[in-house]
């Protein structure tokens, strides 16, 4: 397995040699007797006419019938263990090209969505390449040796009749050929219908709930109605193309069974190229008629050896032996942002020349109006866009962290981004918290040690919640924070309850706060929060930018919001503003930065209003009530 | 349209469906078709007897060996008669195969059809209870193998069928004895099938589960793919997958043992009959029963041959139906799903509140109130702000008011009709709703992202809903403006929320739900926001749900807070 190359579709027959071996055995004495029915079948026919002739005993049909019974059992056992072995390797070699496959996408560092999905569907084509092995090996044995065994066989008995009657298969394969164009055509159109119709299909469930409160659904029914009658359409004419050439191409095989009746009749009557007797006359009828059945399929050889070619082709790009990254701290310490600038696509700055720095434990504010670029300055730190200047991170450029692999950064953003599994997965993704992060102990999954994880399990420990049951250290610190801990206890299976698909099954608050929890959970020395309370409340913001502030000496959180409720409480505050980035204390932007001082008055102004009417908790009165609880 | 009447009659009054009854009731719907289909399954079946009995005739007279010459010269007849019967018989075969795709093709889009109507009847609970991916499923692979199933199931199985009982009518008639033969040969195979196809039934669904489950990690995994990589989560996705492929693996191979093991157990059991048949019809006590001519044997050879092919693909098909079985069931199931009870009435009154809701209660899980006895009445052209902490009810009370939930006690009353009750036509007319997320529809156009398609919907109200939520520059800039095909990197977050709202006042509605509008927004888009929605809201009834007080700052605010237990 040392030797093992995932780009190379040899390695996969090597891998598989036993099982290749076993199915070129089988495979050969199968379709090599293939060509003793039809001896037989002549043998038992002339047999039957020499004893009804009297030249031969009646008990002599015994000794022959259990003969070709016993052939043809050996010859179907051998059928049977080639089709389970082949089927063996296709299954064993699909599974192990979609891992493969799978690695490199989770392996490979890529930003689009695009790329993702296109990566998503090569692993239905590692699928299709496995299949397309198989039936390559198949059509290797099942047409191509029987193919040649068969015209072996028909040779023997009279080559002059063979060469003649083999005149017609070809001829029918030249005509396929010429409609080939017709019928490829219409069957690529019906699939394409077919596509539209079922992403209208998906459309029309995914959207369900909109086109119902829209009261759009019968709209949406006629709109499917009309996708379904263009896809059934082409389906049918595609359907005819096909089924009309096949049996044209059959036929004119088939004249040969014209000619082996008047040629072949003559040499039993002897009046032909060779002397016949009635075996030979039914042997070589039945052959070629299984001869002729057979060609008919001999395309399939190369139509598997093209499909398995695309697909292969297509996947080709990701089979790679790749390494999943493993996690490496990076050292926390102060953050310095000099000269930082992104451009837009057409060269023209969305912002420049950002300017600012923090040490461990203190939180940056960014804000400023839409499209101020603030959610882009955020992804700087990600790793995820070019941009100019420099951010160090304890004394280290940032890019250099991220080329050597380091783990710097945590983030939440906008989108949850929560997978279908428990609560606790999602916040830890059963890694374990990286050492030296302040907790005491860290987490490893019990039935995912592997070997090659740098930590020892022995190191680990595993602690315990009220409940009794374990759960990862640093969990409940990180739920806590993000003020989840009574909701989590409150779920049917605490912090082991599912968030169904996408976190369907928590609400939009809770899903916001759930990503807010992974990314505290795994305490990185910058942590990015992007928006963290667009759908938490301000009693719940009260308790989190609490906790933000006093739970996490070794990291630097940078807030991105538009809501500045807390901002007088953080060290600093960057405004982002046509370009530019005004940084000082909340205090200093008040008086210089008319921007940000609008910004905070008109949210004052509806804070005020509001509090006369509502039993809105007061800034200050939220964190001692906050710190009370604790 | 009676069509859609009779399938909510038949959904609605049986209990629970069988899929045989299910597939049947469907092929019911398309009687002519079905008559042609049959009248050509029939007659391919015969046409198929006819070469091996014009074969066996051909070896009788080769055996005889008399009168050589006349027998030279109609060597050319009987092969031209010979190759006609073959030609016969594959043209009424293709022909079946064509008719067979046209029906097969109705029955499918028939089905989706029904699908698609289904949707619209279903509780909105439904979406809740089941994850998207399950009914997707259902939209897109079982309906792919119902499809299998009509097109290359159930008649090629009947034509098998019909082949079968002709060869075995044609034998009885030459020789009793080889007819008994296959009467009992004939049910040993169809037990040894059955038997096969319980196993494979059982893999091929576990089979499909796994590969289910395997194939939805994908998407996650590229939607979710900042976390994994950020927080190296790689190596559980990796555990997660592996699981799921070491299923569908395991699934797979007992699938394959099955598919293996059967059509060479029949070719055996076909050459012993064959055997048996020799040796019997040389023997002087069988000869009443068994005795043959050559020609007769040669003829039974490639009969018996064809009477087991049948067999095989019968099996092979029923296995295919089986297979098939488990979609077929998974769609009748859904089709059965309990529907939503209320039925729409256009009976709204204007002079009535536009939202009247009196002593409602409501819980999605016994024993955990979200509402109990909660009163609110919202006037005419008034501004309410729902606020309250996450998880209180606020959205639960828009869908109340959406009429997606009926309400367990209470009354939910928009312009004085039950909110659940009302019909289409007036729902878009009555309410235009922001909702949290933007759904687009898939492959629209920007104008079809707005109407939803729906032709009420002008082109003029796009562009005015556009003006007042301030992308009418931002589209009329595009290439092909309203006509552009909308993908997300057509618009920022920021625009696809405004895109989200101007889709809700398109239709111009009384009353405008804003659910979490602000929440992508700034303050500063935010305030010129709510200044275009002001005007809009002009002679409008608004209700919408903020953490934020500063939304609608002339608005009333009431408070949510969740029932007691």
């Amino acid at each position: 397995m040392k030797s093992f190359n995932p780009s190379k579709l040899s390695s996969y027959c090597r891998a598989e040699a036993g099982l290749l071996t076993a199915v070129s055995v089988t495979g050969v004495l199968y379709n090599v007797g293939m060509a003793a029915g039809p001896w037989f079948e002549g043998q038992l026919v002339q047999r039957l006419v020499e004893i009804l002739g009297g030249q031969k005993k009646a008990a002599s049909m015994i000794g022959l019938a259990a003969a070709y019974l016993s052939v043809i059992a050996f010859v179907q056992i051998m059928r049977f263990l080639k089709r389970l072995y082949v089927r063996k390797f296709a299954n064993r070699t699909a599974q192990r090209m979609r891992r493969t496959v799978y690695r490199s996408l989770l392996a490979y560092n890529f930003s689009d969505a695009d790329a993702g999905s296109i990566m998503t569907r090569a692993i239905s084509d590692a699928d299709d390449c496995a299949e397309g092995l198989r039936k390559f090996i198949t059509e290797i044995f099942d047409t191509g040796v029987v193919l040649a065994v068969y015209m072996v066989m028909l040779f023997v008995y009279d080559w002059r009749l063979t060469l003649l009657v083999l005149l017609f298969p070809p001829v029918a394969y030249a005509l396929a050929n010429l409609l080939k164009k017709q019928v490829t055509g219409s069957v690529s159109a019906a699939k394409e219908a077919g596509d539209t119709m079922r992403s209208r299909g998906l459309d029309r469930v995914t959207n369900a709930v909109t086109y119902r409160i829209y009261g759009a659904e019968a709209i949406q029914n006629r709109e499917y109605d009309r996708t379904l009658s263009r896809y059934e359409k082409a389906k049918i004419r595609a359907g005819i193309f096909t089924n009309a050439t096949q049996p044209i191409y059959y036929l004119i095989s088939s004249l040969g069974f014209f000619i082996i009746i008047w040629l072949g009749g003559r040499n039993v009557l002897g009046a032909g190229w060779t002397q016949w007797d009635i075996a030979a006359f039914s042997a070589y009828f039945a052959c070629f008629g299984k001869l002729a059945k057979k060609s008919s399929h001999a395309a399939n050889l190369f139509n598997a050896v093209q499909k398995a070619e695309v697909s292969w082709k297509r996947i080709l790009p990701y089979m790679h032996e790749a390494d999943l990254p493993e996690e490496i701290p990076a050292a926390p310490g102060p953050l310095q942002v000099s000269g930082l600038s992104v451009m837009w696509e057409d060269g023209t700055p969305l912002f420049s020349d950002v300017n600012f720095s923090a040490e461990p434990g203190q939180i940056v504010g960014i804000t400023g109006p839409v499209a101020c670029g603030k959610t882009t300055l955020g992804r700087c730190f990600l790793g995820e866009i070019p941009y100019g200047g420099t951010i160090r991170v304890a004394g280290r450029d940032l890019r250099d962290i991220f080329a050597d692999g380091g783990d710097a950064v945590s983030f939440s953003g906008h989108d949850a981004e929560l997978i279908d599994a428990s609560l606790e997965d999602n916040i830890t993704l059963r890694t374990a918290r990286s050492p030296g992060d302040g907790g005491s102990s860290a987490f490893v999954s019990l039935n995912a040690v592997r070997p090659d994880a740098d930590v020892a399990s022995d190191e680990l420990s595993v602690s315990a919640d009220a409940t009794g049951e374990s759960v990862p250290a640093g969990l409940s610190a990180a739920l806590a924070a993000a003020d989840l801990s009574a909701e989590a206890a409150a779920m049917p299976e605490g912090t082991r309850t599912a968030v169904g698909s996408g976190g369907s099954r928590l609400s939009g608050g809770q899903q916001a706060r759930v990503s807010l929890a992974r990314a505290l959970y795994h305490r990185r020395p910058l942590i990015i929060l992007d928006d963290p309370f667009s759908s938490v409340d301000a009693e719940t913001e009260g308790h989190i930018v609490n906790a933000l502030r006093s739970d996490f000496p070794d990291s630097i959180i940078l807030l991105i919001s538009h809501r500045l409720r807390y901002f007088p409480e953080l060290f600093t505050v960057v405004y982002l503003e046509n370009g530019r980035a005004s940084v000082g204390s909340h205090d200093e932007l008040m008086e210089k930065c008319t921007g940000y001082r609008k910004m905070v008055e008109l949210q004052e102004g509806d804070a005020s209003a509001a509090e006369n009417e509502t039993d809105t908790v007061p800034v200050h009165a939220a964190f001692e009530e906050a710190g009370y609880a604790e | 349209m009676q069509n859609k009447a009779e399938k909510v009659s038949r959904t609605a009054g049986e209990k629970r469906l069988s899929v045989g009854s299910f597939a049947g009731g469907l092929i019911g719907r398309q009687k002519r078709l079905t008559v042609v289909l049959l009248a050509l399954v029939a007659g391919a079946a015969l046409a198929g007897l006819v070469p091996p009995l014009i074969l066996g005739r051909l070896v009788d007279g080769l055996a005889a060996g008399t009168e050589k010459t006349a027998l030279a010269q109609s060597l050319i007849a009987c092969g031209l008669a010979y190759f006609g019967a073959v030609f016969l018989a594959r043209g009424l075969e293709a022909a079946r195969e064509i008719v067979l795709t046209i029906w097969g093709e109705k029955l499918g889009c028939g089905v989706r059809s029904e699908l698609s109507e289904k949707l619209s009847r279903l509780p909105a609970s439904y979406f809740v209870t089941h994850s998207t991916g399950d009914t997707v499923s259902r939209f897109a692979d079982d309906v792919d193998t119902l499809e299998d199933l009509f097109s290359s199931g159930v008649i090629s199985m009947a034509a098998d069928a019909a082949s079968l009982v002709g060869i075995v009518i044609v034998i009885f008639t030459r020789s009793a004895g080889l007819g008994m033969l296959l009467l009992i040969a004939l049910p040993l195979i169809a037990f040894f099938t059955v038997k096969i196809q319980k196993r494979a039934l059982a893999a091929q669904k576990k089979n499909r589960l796994a590969v289910a489950a395997a194939n939805r990690i994908l998407p996650e995994t590229v939607k979710c793919r900042r976390p994994i990589r950020l927080y190296h989560g790689e190596g559980y996705m990796e555990e997660r997958y592996d699981k799921a492929v070491a299923d569908s693996f395991e699934a797979k191979e007992e699938a394959n043992f099955c598919d293996a093991v059967y059509s060479p157990v029949v070719i055996i059991t076909q050459t012993a009959v064959t055997a048996v048949m020799m040796i019997l019809a040389v023997q002087p006590f069988f000869t009443p029963l068994f005795g043959i001519s050559a020609g007769t044997a040669a003829a039974f050879i490639a009969y018996i041959a064809q009477v087991f092919n049948p067999i095989e693909s019968i099996g092979m098909e029923i296995q295919s139906i089986q297979s098939a079985a488990a979609g077929t069931q998974r769609i009748a199931e859904f089709l059965e799903e309990t529907e939503r009870t209320s039925k729409a009435r256009n009976a709204y009154s204007t002079d009535m509140s536009p939202i009247a809701i009196e002593n409602l209660s409501f819980a999605y899980e016994d024993g955990k109130p979200i509402f109990s006895g909660f009163d609110l009445t919202v006037r005419e052209g008034e501004s309410v702000v729902l606020t309250g902490r996450t998880g209180e009810g606020k959205s639960t009370l828009f869908k109340l008011i959406l009429g997606l939930y009926p309400p367990a006690a209470g009354s939910v009353k928009i312009y004085g009709t039950d909110a659940a009750a009302l019909s289409d036509a007036d729902r878009r007319k009555l309410y235009g709703c922001v909702e949290q997320d933007f759904h687009p529809l898939a492959g629209g156009t920007i104008l079809q992202q707005i109407t939803l398609d729906d032709p009420a919907v002008s082109e003029a109200d796009a562009f005015a809903a556009l003006k007042t939520v301030g992308l009418f520059e931002t589209v009329n800039a595009l290439p092909r403006g309203l006509r552009t095909a909308y993908t997300q990197s057509v618009f920022s977050a920021g625009q696809t929320q405004l895109l989200s709202i101007a889709r809700a006042i398109a239709a111009n509605p009384k009353i405008l739900l804003l659910d979490e509008i602000t929440s992508d927004l700034d303050a500063q888009t935010e305030d010129a926001l709510m200044k275009a929605l002001s005007r809009a809201a002009e002679g409008r009834t608004v209700l919408s749900i903020s953490h934020r007080t500063e939304l609608l700052q002339y608005g009333r605010e009431v408070a949510i807070r969740k029932a007691d237990a």
